[in-house]
């Protein structure tokens, strides 16, 4: 979209976006409730909380708390169920004119295919993002994400069952990042996104607890933006398909150094919690930080990366 | 909902780590219903980064006024108490579905624990006369003297569990005794404070078969039901403090989950 003379559209291949800002699964509820409290036109796009065949209640409480620089989250997939999100939610935000990525998970090869079929036929949802990553459940999701044949397999059993193009979220929690991007790319994603959140824990030292009513959580915030920058260039790197980085992205200056480092797009999540506005001034800073360089399209931005450190700054 | 700078007008400390904070915030006072909440975030850098909770105490909708009462209780608390008139941060709101008093209400006990009293105080001055409000402190260096926030005729109960100030013992044992006399039709409970205490409240008022409401206090990730991190066990399922509460009938409740 042209805002003040900037190219800031994206084209993802399957799926132009208006301009690379993504709001992150889990941050941003179905679009519904946060369409009431802010514009989500101006998004680029949103991703949904993560859905499932039936609808999942989710972890004990307590499910988050603050760690330094980053939030611990045991949420536990809770959802209402691909059922009810189409009868639900998906009249409330067909039309908020902004690209609407399904993300879906599940807990077995059969899950995550019947939930990509019973999205099938619905125009409105531009693509579907597996997770194959998140951290806090028993079976299904991280399982699949830190194995690159399950991965792969779990992608194949989705776009077999599919009429969207299908984007992979992976984990960080593997010992090597760049197998896993390999093995859905070959397998046929048609994107890779990136990161989920780190595994982590906290404990009450009086009670000698774990804080979370789950042990273990998923962190997430500014406190891990070094490590899935890096993962998100790692991953650029390796693959040829589209790469929507993020991981602790609060700014501007964040989402520029993804997009920097060759991501197509990035995904903003913690950081709506704090402020619904955010992904509006990550937007608004990217067109002023092109305006001030002089750079009429965001496409001069992404992949600009120079490793060659001899080389002069201009 | 909205987000703003609010500047502070006044930051005093009116009992031990206790302070009421007023701040101009013209949009958030003139929507605020009795029981919503607020996010706040403090101009802190990092390594603090969510919003933290806090119930609305007060408006003054002719001076654009938002009242907090609010406990020191770590470190953001900490930092505070030490904000100066003038100083701004960032204040979300309204929040919450706020109190729900139905019309044929003849008579309304509030029941505070503690700083569980912050939520109740913006009952006052729209029920003021028919209202008894019970409030237990540990001792009297943490007892709020509700009157001179809100002025009125409601009657105020205290009690401290050292008995340094009012009764001696909790206002559970307060509300006990108060409850021995013969109670008008359709009374109704109102209460904040520790989860142990709302529970034995929900009890009582059960077995008296009276309406009981509680507010419920809780660690929130973002106040506007994107996270579902501030959820309890009701007779639905999992439900959002943030946005179906923080004021619960207390029948909802699995209490024996929360």
């Amino acid at each position: 979209m042209l805002e003040s003379g900037i190219n800031l559209e994206v084209d993802l291949g399957f799926v132009k976006l208006k301009n690379p800002v993504i709001a992150a699964s889990g941050t941003f509820g179905y679009g519904d409730e946060i369409a009431e409290h802010v514009d989500v036109s101006r998004l680029g796009g949103f991703v949904t909380k993560g859905l499932s065949i039936r609808p999942r209640e989710g972890n004990p409480p307590p499910r988050i708390c603050e760690t330094p620089c980053g939030i611990l989250n045991s949420i536990g997939l809770e959802n209402i169920g691909i059922e009810r999100f189409i009868t639900d939610k998906l009249p409330r935000i067909k039309d908020l004119n902004t690209a609407i990525i399904v993300n879906i998970f599940g807990e077995g090869l059969e899950e995550y295919a019947r939930a990509a079929e019973m999205l099938k036929g619905i125009k409105e949802i531009a693509a579907i993002e597996i997770n194959i990553s998140c951290p806090n459940v028993k079976k299904g999701g991280i399982l699949f994400g830190t194995d690159p044949k399950l991965s792969a397999q779990v992608t194949e059993a989705v776009l077999k069952n599919s009429d969207k193009p299908v984007i992979v979220k992976l984990s960080p929690n593997v010992t090597d990042i760049t197998v896993i991007a390999k093995a859905v790319e070959k397998a046929g994603a048609h994107a890779i996104s990136l990161i989920n959140t780190l595994r982590g824990m906290a404990i009450d030292i009086e009670g000698r607890r774990p804080v979370l009513g789950n042990i273990q959580g998923g962190l997430s915030g500014p406190a891990i933006k070094p490590v899935a920058l890096y993962l998100t260039y790692q991953v650029v790197q390796n693959v040829n398909i589209p790469v929507i980085g993020g991981g602790g992205i609060v700014d501007y200056k964040d989402a520029l150094e993804f997009l920097i480092v060759g991501a197509r797009a990035v995904q903003v999540g913690t950081a709506n919690l704090i402020d619904p506005r955010t992904t509006h001034q990550i937007i608004d800073g990217i067109k002023n930080y092109c305006l001030k360089s002089s750079i009429s399209d965001i496409q001069e931005i992404i992949g600009s990366l120079i490793t060659d450190l001899t080389q002069k700054y201009t | 909902m909205h987000i703003l700078d609010a500047k502070i007008i006044s930051n005093k400390n009116i009992a031990k780590d206790i302070y009421l904070l007023s701040c101009e915030a013209e949009e958030i006072a003139s929507e605020a219903r009795p029981g919503q909440f607020l996010m706040l975030k403090l101009n802190l850098p990092l390594p603090y980064i969510l919003r933290r909770p806090f119930s609305i105490c007060l408006t003054n909708i002719e001076k654009n006024e938002l009242f907090i009462l609010y406990k020191i209780r770590g470190k953001i608390t900490g930092h505070m108490s030490r904000l100066k008139e003038g100083e701004r941060i960032s204040v979300m709101g309204p929040l919450g579905n706020g109190f729900d008093i139905p019309s044929n209400t003849s008579r309304i006990i509030l029941l505070g624990g503690g700083i569980g009293v912050a939520p109740l105080i913006s009952l006052l001055p729209i029920y003021n006369k028919g209202i008894t409000f019970i409030a237990g402190y540990s001792s009297a260096k943490e007892y709020v003297d509700i009157k001179r926030i809100v002025k009125g005729d409601y009657t105020y109960i205290v009690c401290t569990e050292d008995g340094s100030i009012g009764h001696r013992g909790t206002c559970i044992d307060a509300f006990r005794d108060y409850m021995e006399r013969p109670l008008s039709d359709n009374t109704v409970v109102l209460s904040c404070g520790p989860m142990p205490m709302l529970r034995k409240i929900s009890e009582i008022s059960k077995r008296l078969n009276i309406a009981c409401y509680v507010s419920l206090e809780t660690y929130m990730g973002c106040g506007m039901g994107l996270c579902q991190g501030c959820v309890i066990r009701t007779q639905h399922g999992y439900i959002r403090i943030c946005k179906a509460g923080p004021v619960f009938k207390s029948e909802d409740i699995c209490w024996n989950q929360a």
